[in-house]
């Protein structure tokens, strides 16, 4: 059963035969599965061209994110020392979990089993039941994708709004030479780069916790998201370099396009059309880098949570009713939510404990602010290099939507 | 065989000592020379009577499609108007030559040299641009040919441009400094004034040693010049005006190239240069992006070059005697796969175009000429206009514009 905010998500019936295991090595099995890796990157990378496309793209990122989370815990659970394997934790569930393979694109994950029982159910009820199986995983990525973006530019749009005046505005003022406000341009570029920074020091974390759970208000649990956070600042350095290493190749894709003609003089006396076109190849082939660097910060976000999460709920620094449901539910199964009680440690301790640990979260802190500062001077590089009106400072494509095609438009 | 030859003509001794002196005159050369040789001593320069030019840099980097083409221009004076009364040389290119960068300080540099060159900065800073011109400019062949005064030959730069300040003398040991061009520039009029302030005892204590600290740096810029030698009292007079019309605060007279158009207005009002050049370059403002800087800029320095024509035409002295050179620093980029397809002049073949629009008296009219000609060959162009023999610069005079 999938849990979310409002409820049950599949209309599971009362009593539901598991799916038949099947032997994941046979060689059968692995073509098939390596066609469908395949396929699905193929089309998260067809979904990299548009803006609109890049939403299912969130969307299917993060129920991959939920899996990969359940998945670490369930390796953690000490399960696997019993024989058991990840699908068979899912499958007890007593359903097709989605969890059980990498989330689909557009077909639901029940099909096959709706397919296999369709002698138990009149037409009428086949049907409805099969036509929302058909589109179940593109309704869950639109969704789930719309959900995340939408809390995602809630905290760093006013950022890139900010970036994008102090640029438009300080150049304006500088081209005429309005020295009275000269100021206006640089303080607000400043501040929303502080703003930025600020809101990254949060948002993988909280961008995670909303995947794992599949709720959109966990985005918002801001005391609780900020303090994993704050136990895993390690983890916290180490994404925050991720990020900036990998938005090098990114901003690259961005701004190449300004040198091609240099490289390749025949490109310099294009038509309008035939730019286009060039463009496009061009930008096909950058999303064949964009998506896997946009998944696996994602995963990484998802790993770092995973483990922040589970070391607070055993340490008791997390109650378990401070947890979603969802959290509460797969943590419960698989025995790590404790049953009494934690003794907490002397409070002198704890406090001696804490003081060493404020002051490395403090360096932590601060190595963070700087990485994240390199990865947003690299969108003013890139800005500089080759403009983007809009999308330059409003989509950060591995922190927002992750699309960084774009087609001037006196080339349309 | 030794001990039968006859005696020299003269003692070995002295022919030794002439050929060492010969030697050393020919080392030192210059002005040693025809003294030691027992040469007559060069003419001192005289007057100059030939016509004034004005030398307008229409730059930061330009397209042709933006300014002489009809059908694209946001400079409507030069392309309809300008154009017919002189020669426009549509296909004038920089050379791609290896180490010829298509970009202001150097563009600048071929035009007043007449010679291309790698141009590095001379403290070798990182992405530094002060340049030093390693043969003369059209400055120094000027005042070194005719009694030209320094502030007679005038160099307009912008204020966000300091690097030009190095363009007023080559490091070439046959003219240099003695016959540099001044400049005027708010950073000249920032020296002026500040120098002005101290010397008049505007501040006291702490404030005046961080002003006269100030002031120092502000005048080292330049580390050739030297600074107790002053700007000169024609052009301390022409601050002193600027001053108690416009005041000291900066943010009263025009900006941006405004500035320069009103600069080069009262220049030619009040010290009425023989050679006068005008460092256009806000369009270059489009680096960061915005479109329409470039055409704003563009539009800006022709309303410019009205003024400045309207001006010499009212003038009985400047009128029918002077010749303008119009040309631009650079070209941009036309990139068909970027979002502003002029943001940069990165060295593509269309930063390599420009164009050049000459007109005056004794050149041809209504005259369009779309053979490729070198940017270098204005150095020349405009020696044979004032009658100076450029002999550095490396391309000859455009004889097409001649009448």
């Amino acid at each position: 059963m999938i849990v979310t905010a409002e409820g049950p998500l599949a209309d599971a019936p009362a009593a539901v035969t598991a799916a038949p295991r099947r032997n994941s090595r046979a060689p059968g099995r692995r073509l098939r599965r390596t066609f469908f890796f395949l396929w699905k990157f193929y089309a998260g990378v067809m979904l990299c061209l548009t803006l609109g496309g890049a939403i299912f793209v969130v969307g299917w990122t993060y129920r991959l994110v939920q899996r990969s989370v359940l998945r670490s815990w369930w390796r953690r659970s000490g399960r696997i020392l019993r024989g058991e394997s990840f699908v068979d934790f899912v499958h007890d569930r007593g359903s097709n979990e989605p969890r059980a393979q990498w989330p689909n694109w557009i077909l639901g994950h029940g099909c096959r089993d709706l397919l296999a029982r369709r002698s138990e159910f009149t037409f009428a009820t086949f049907s409805g039941r099969l036509g929302r199986e058909l589109f179940r995983s593109l309704w869950l990525n639109l969704r789930i994708g719309v959900q995340g973006i939408f809390n995602t530019f809630l905290l760093t749009a006013p950022a890139g709004v900010l970036m994008l005046f102090s640029w438009y505005d300080g150049w304006n003022n500088s081209f005429s030479k309005g020295y009275e406000q000269a100021v206006v341009g640089p303080l607000t570029g400043a501040l929303g780069i502080i703003l930025f920074i600020v809101a990254m020091l949060y948002v993988p974390l909280a961008q995670a916790r909303q995947a794992a759970t599949g709720e959109w208000r966990a985005f918002h649990h801001y005391r609780l998201n900020w303090r994993l956070a704050r136990r895993q600042w390690a983890a916290g350095v180490f994404i925050a370099g991720c990020y900036s290493l990998f938005t090098i190749p990114v901003a690259a894709e961005r701004v190449l396009p300004m040198f091609l003609p240099q490289i390749h003089p025949s490109l310099a006396s294009l038509t309008n059309e035939q730019a286009a076109k060039v463009l496009g190849t061009y930008f096909f082939w950058g999303s064949f880098v964009l998506f896997p660097l946009y998944v696996a910060l994602r995963l990484m976000a998802g790993r770092i949570y995973a483990t922040a999460l589970l070391a607070a709920v055993k340490s008791g620094a997390v109650a378990p009713d401070e947890l979603t449901t969802w959290e509460q539910t797969e943590l419960g199964r698989l025995g790590f939510v404790p049953d009494v009680p934690v003794v907490r440690r002397h409070p002198l301790v704890r406090v001696a404990a804490r003081t060493s640990v404020l002051s490395m979260q403090g360096a932590a802190m601060a190595a963070a602010v700087v990485l994240w500062f390199t990865a947003i001077a690299q969108t003013y590089v890139a800005q500089f290099l080759n403009y983007l009106p809009l999308s330059g400072w409003l989509n950060q494509p591995l922190v927002q939507l992750p699309s960084v095609r774009f087609i001037p438009p006196h080339l349309k | 065989m030794l001990g039968g030859m006859d005696r020299p003509a003269f003692p070995r001794r002295i022919f030794l000592k002439n050929v060492i002196a010969g030697a050393g005159a020919m080392a030192v050369g210059g002005p040693l020379r025809p003294h030691l040789l027992g040469e007559e001593e060069p003419a001192p320069p005289g007057p100059y009577a030939g016509p004034n030019v004005i030398v307008v840099r229409f730059g930061g980097g330009v397209r042709r499609r933006e300014t002489i083409d009809p059908e694209h221009t946001y400079a409507p004076f030069l392309c309809h108007e300008l154009t017919k009364r002189g020669t426009l040389f549509t296909n004038m290119e920089i050379d791609s030559l290896q180490g010829v960068e298509t970009s202001h300080g150097q563009g600048t540099l071929y035009i007043i040299s007449g010679k291309y060159d790698r141009f590095q900065d001379v403290g070798g800073k990182f992405l530094g641009q002060r340049f030093e011109s390693k043969v003369p400019t059209i400055f120094e062949y000027l005042r070194k040919t005719f009694a030209v005064p320094a502030h007679q030959a005038l160099i307009v730069n912008g204020e966000d441009r300091t690097d030009e300040e190095f363009y007023t003398f080559s490091n070439n040991h046959l003219f240099g400094a003695n016959f540099r061009s001044n400049v005027l520039s708010l950073y000249r009029y920032k020296c002026y004034l500040l120098r002005q302030q101290i010397e008049n005892g505007q501040w006291a204590g702490d404030k005046l040693e961080k002003m006269r600290r100030e002031l120092v740096k502000l005048e080292s810029l330049d580390y050739r010049a030297k600074p107790e030698e002053g700007q000169g009292t024609e052009i301390g007079g022409f601050w002193e005006r600027w001053r108690q019309f416009y005041g000291d605060t900066g943010l009263v007279n025009p900006r941006g190239d405004r500035l320069l158009t009103e600069l080069s207005l009262r220049a030619l009002r009040e010290l009425r240069p023989r050679l006068l050049m005008v460092n256009y370059n806000d369009p270059d403002y489009v680096h960061w992006g915005n479109m329409t800087h470039y055409t704003r800029g563009i539009t800006v320095i022709d309303e410019g070059l009205r003024q400045l024509v309207g001006w010499v035409e009212a003038d009985p002295e400047y009128r029918d005697n002077t010749v303008f050179v119009i040309v631009p620093d650079c070209g941009r980029d036309t990139n068909p796969l970027a979002s502003v397809p002029c943001q940069h002049h990165f060295g593509s073949r269309s930063s390599h175009e420009i164009f050049a629009l000459v007109f005056g008296p004794g050149i041809a009219r209504n005259v369009v000429n779309d053979k490729r000609v070198d940017q270098i060959s204005i150095a020349s162009t405009i020696g044979r206009v004032m009658g100076f023999r450029a002999e550095f610069a490396e391309k000859q005079a455009l004889d097409e514009a001649f009448a």
